[in-house]
């Protein structure tokens, strides 16, 4: 009986049991998916998710970018591999007699000769000749039968157009008297030149080899162009030239300085302001485009020179050797005063009364000879002139001595100086050529427009690095703000650049030079601005060190709540499918 | 890179007259008619003379010396600064060229027994503050701003001339920093840090517009080596004062100031620099063995030179993996007076502040790797009767060598 009601309890047992997890199970299935506050909790969480996935994450990302405006990265791109063409408009004219006739009917016409410029630079530049062949006027012609080349260039008519940048070549005849009898052409100071003609049956190639040689020496050579860029070409040792000159900028300040370092013995006297207007002003003036240039004067008491002179016997004179010229010039350069000069790069020109006990004293160069002028020039920084007192002076008994400096002598030296200093060396000419003296000014008009090629190369290449190396910065660098007026300045340079180059190919070199000084302006300003400067370098585990507090208490829980409710929709998806 | 005297400028062209006569160089102006000048003359002559004195590359100096510590117990990084201020002048960097930032709180401290005075030698032999050191950011304004502000040209528009680094492609740059750093960082006035990662991208931007033609770094803290390992710009020589991991010891203490006054590193390439004279033919090399040798135990000081755009780390290229070690460096290279620079002496500073009850002043004393320490009462203030500096001869301690322990030196 016992066993019977066991078993049939049993058995009930077993039935109630097998039932039992289905009830358990469906009463759970009822429970999760029926009981509001479950599902309640389940959309809350959600909701939580989805505002912090949707709105929070993109709210944050977006308040903690750094303000880019934008800026054109396309076309700063495209300035790294810049083509430049120079064009130099050459007018070729003709007189009477020095072509032959048969050749003289083809004019006018124009020649083009383009080549590019060899240099290890990723800006190709290609010049560009332009050579507009035609035959004389008559006023041309007149001039021209003048009996000296001074006379005839006296004569002859200024061109309509006198165009910065251009050059005017008259081709004379091939016998005429006006050069002398070996010399091929004759280079004069106001962009004209004269070349020799030639008959025969190859007289235009003949002669358009000539003129181009003349033109290219009077304008654009490869050491010209080489020395503009010589910063971005690979260093090159040997060439002062390109280490001279100094670099382009808005505006200079020239200061001249008398040394007067014993003034018990000497009271000095120099009529600096009249030397600056007559000799100083008309030689700057020509260099207006290049600059704003402030000049001041100052008399030093007590300066001495670093550099004790040593006596020579044999001239009775002291001497300054080569190899101590260095030391010159620091001792005196604490007392100059141009750190409170303005922001401009300062030009100082000493001239330097030695005092009676070293008198007369001399420089000497590398090989033991007197230098002739007395002076020397540091690159980039100025030059100093030793003016030694009449030794004839020191005869009387009235002491100190009157000395009135010779402004002449010392301004032929300063001005000659400056022009070595701006980058304006002595011309190198070939052989058969002859090359006429400089102006009163002292400037010859297309060394003044060289300078310009230089400058206007010189420039575009500086706005290249300089927008390059700020994309390549911004890209780098992610935390640098770059305001509005940064970018408004990035694209007034870029389309100063495109207007340099459209002029240079239209062979306008003044407006190019406006263009592209413009060009260095905007970028320079929009490279240092102040704002640029990140001091925001995070190391990443900065970054996690900043984050984790304020993210990681609001995402624990969001998070967990997000597995639960996976796990649960799992194991209801699997307790579904085992029921059904 | 030569090591001449700073301001040695390459001269040129002594206007030496073309050859073939004509027009000389000055031949302009008015009052004399210009002549045609026959174009042969090619003034090669003056030019190969140029040439020669040319070999450098670089036509102007400049020098940014940074004290990046302040307090009183700081005091030998001020004295290291103007030190090298001090023969920078001397050596022609003109005040207008140098960019000197201080916090300037030591000469008239309340705690400076000498007001008015910053010794960087015991005896206080040398003044470096003087009557015209000519600090150009002061105090508060040394931050890590501010230098990266002078060193890329950043600088807001009111800036004066003088707290302007106004270098141009030719210029050959000295960057002195000193003060206390770590492992990749260098504390600035105890508020901010600058990161080597920040160094090396400043000197990026220096080189990316040529403010530099060379440039030379050197660091004078514990662990400076770390400052110099992400250099990536071309043309930059670091010279630090010890490899990661290491400290910087300092040199000596002033029992009269209290403090110590120089730190070691400097005290030897200052050394050096003294015996720099216009006609001296010393060069990097010559720079870097001194420092070498000179400087603390254990692997020493590091450099980074770079040749031709390699960079090398010169603890790998110069065959000195860390150099020897330090018994056999002190004790081959002692000389009988210069007991001052045994490594001892920094077991000695240990003791004797303890003694003195000075307490850590600041000053970090490594683990001794030495020759057996003993206690070595070097302060002269001490003992200036008896043997430092009173007949003129090397001083020699009184006792027969190591192992042997000399009396305790009596409180001052």
């Amino acid at each position: 009986m016992a066993e019977g009601i066991m078993a049939e309890r049993g058995r009930m047992d077993r039935v109630r049991g097998d039932r039992h997890p289905e009830r358990d199970r469906n009463q759970a299935l009822t429970a999760l998916t029926m009981d509001p506050e479950k599902i309640r909790g389940k959309h809350a969480a959600l909701c939580f998710a989805t505002m912090a996935v949707m709105l929070g994450l993109p709210l944050w990302w977006k308040t903690t970018e750094t303000y880019r405006a934008s800026l054109p990265y396309a076309q700063i791109g495209q300035l790294d591999s810049l083509l430049l063409r120079l064009r130099v408009p050459v007018s070729v004219v003709f007189i009477q007699g020095s072509l032959p006739i048969v050749d003289q009917q083809k004019l006018p016409f124009t020649v083009v000769n383009e080549r590019d410029v060899p240099l290890k630079c990723k800006m190709k530049l290609k010049c560009r000749f332009q050579q507009a062949y035609r035959m004389a006027g008559s006023h041309e012609e007149r001039a021209l039968k003048m009996d000296t080349i001074q006379e005839a260039e006296a004569a002859l008519p200024s061109p309509k157009e006198d165009t910065v940048g251009s050059l005017n070549i008259f081709v004379i005849p091939e016998k005429s008297s006006l050069l002398p009898q070996d010399k091929m052409s004759y280079v004069g100071p106001k962009r004209t030149a004269f070349v020799r003609g030639a008959q025969g049956r190859q007289a235009l190639t003949v002669i358009g080899q000539r003129v181009l040689q003349v033109a290219q020496s009077m304008s654009l050579t490869d050491d010209v162009l080489a020395a503009a860029l010589g910063d971005r070409l690979p260093e090159d040792k040997r060439s002062d030239d390109k280490r001279r000159p100094l670099k382009a900028s808005l505006g200079y300040e020239i200061t001249f300085s008398l040394l007067n370092p014993d003034p018990k013995s000497h009271e000095v006297h120099w009529d600096i302001e009249g030397a600056m207007e007559s000799f100083v002003q008309p030689f700057l003036s020509l260099f207006g485009a290049l600059g704003n240039f402030s000049m001041d004067s100052q008399i030093l008491y007590y300066a001495m020179l670093g550099v004790t002179p040593r006596f020579d016997a044999a001239s009775s004179s002291y001497t300054l050797a080569a190899h101590s010229l260095p030391h010159v010039i620091n001792p005196v350069e604490a007392r100059l005063g141009s750190s409170a000069a303005s922001l401009n790069p300062v030009i100082n020109f000493l001239l330097y009364v030695p005092e009676r006990a070293h008198s007369p004293l001399y420089i000497q160069d590398k090989d033991g000879a007197r230098v002739a002028t007395n002076a020397f020039h540091s690159p980039r920084w100025g030059g100093i002139m030793v003016y030694n007192v009449d030794p004839k002076a020191y005869n009387t008994t009235k002491f100190p001595v009157k000395v009135n400096v010779d402004m002449v002598q010392v301004m032929e030296v300063f001005l000659a100086q400056m022009r070595l200093l701006f980058g304006i060396p002595y011309p190198q000419m070939p052989a058969n050529f002859v090359l006429a003296g400089p102006p009163s000014e002292g400037l010859r008009s297309w060394e003044l427009d060289r300078l310009l090629w230089a400058r206007t190369v010189e420039n575009l290449a500086t706005v290249t690095t300089t927008l390059t190396s700020l994309a390549e910065l911004l890209d780098k660098i992610g935390n640098i703000v770059i305001k509005d007026d940064v970018a408004s300045e990035v694209y007034r340079a870029v389309d100063a650049v495109h207007d340099a180059i459209v002029e240079l190919a239209a062979g306008n070199l003044n407006s190019a030079f406006h263009a592209s000084r413009e060009a260095v302006t905007s970028s320079e300003k929009a490279f240092f601005d102040p704002s640029l400067l990140h001091l925001l370098y995070f190391p990443d585990d900065q970054k996690f060190a900043i984050y984790i507090p304020l993210f990681l208490p609001m995402a624990v829980p969001i998070f967990l709540s997000m597995i639960k409710i996976i796990l649960e929709n799992q194991k209801i998806r699997k307790d579904i499918e085992k029921v059904d | 890179m030569k090591l001449q005297p700073a301001g040695r400028r390459p001269v040129c062209s002594v206007h030496v007259l073309p050859p073939s006569g004509g027009e000389g160089p000055g031949g302009v102006s008015g009052g004399r008619e210009p002549r045609p000048q026959t174009g042969s003359a090619s003034p090669s002559l003056w030019q190969g003379q140029a040439e020669q004195l040319f070999r450098s590359g670089h036509t102007n100096n400049w020098a940014v010396l940074v004290c990046t510590s302040r307090f009183w117990f700081n005091y030998r990084h001020v004295a290291n600064t103007l030190s090298v201020y001090r023969s920078v002048k001397r050596l022609g960097i003109p005040d207008s060229h140098i960019v000197l930032m201080l916090a300037d709180d030591m000469a008239c401290n309340s705690r400076n027994p000498k007001p008015a005075t910053v010794f960087s030698h015991k005896n206080m032999e040398l003044n470096v503050y003087g009557d015209d050191v000519e600090v150009d950011y002061r105090s508060y304004e040394v931050t890590v701003e501010n230098f990266l502000r002078v060193l890329t040209g950043r600088v807001p528009p009111s800036t004066p001339r003088s707290k302007r680094l106004l270098s141009d492609d030719r210029s050959n740059i000295l960057i002195y920093m000193t003060g206390h750093g770590g492992n990749g960082f260098l504390k600035f006035q105890d508020s901010e840090e600058i990161t080597n990662v920040e160094l090396a991208d400043a000197f990026e931007q220096m080189w990316q517009k040529r403010r530099y033609h060379e440039m030379l770094f050197i660091i004078d803290t514990c662990q400076g080596a770390s400052m110099y390992e992400r250099f990536y710009s071309p043309n930059v020589m670091a010279l630090a004062s010890s490899q990661v991991g290491e400290d910087s010891l300092s040199h000596q203490p002033d029992l009269a100031i209290g403090v110590h006054l120089m730190d070691r590193y400097t005290f030897y390439v200052l050394e050096f620099l003294e015996e720099i004279h216009p006609a001296s033919q010393a060069n990097m090399n010559d720079l870097v063995s001194v420092s070498d040798r000179g400087a603390g135990g254990g692997s020493g000081p590091g450099w980074l030179g770079e040749a031709r755009g390699r960079l090398r780390d010169g603890s790998v290229s110069m065959g000195r993996p860390g150099g020897p070690s330090a018994p056999a460096l002190f004790l081959a290279l002692l000389p009988v007076s210069g007991w001052s620079r045994a490594p001892w002496s920094r077991v000695w500073c240990r003791q004797l502040s303890e003694d003195l009850g000075l307490g850590t002043t600041g000053h970090r004393c490594g683990p001794a790797q030495g020759p057996p320490c003993f206690f070595l009462p070097g302060a002269p203030v001490l003992v200036r009767g008896t043997w430092a500096g009173g007949s003129g001869e090397p001083a020699k301690p009184p006792w027969r060598g190591p192992g042997e322990r000399p009396p305790p030196c009596p409180m001052p």
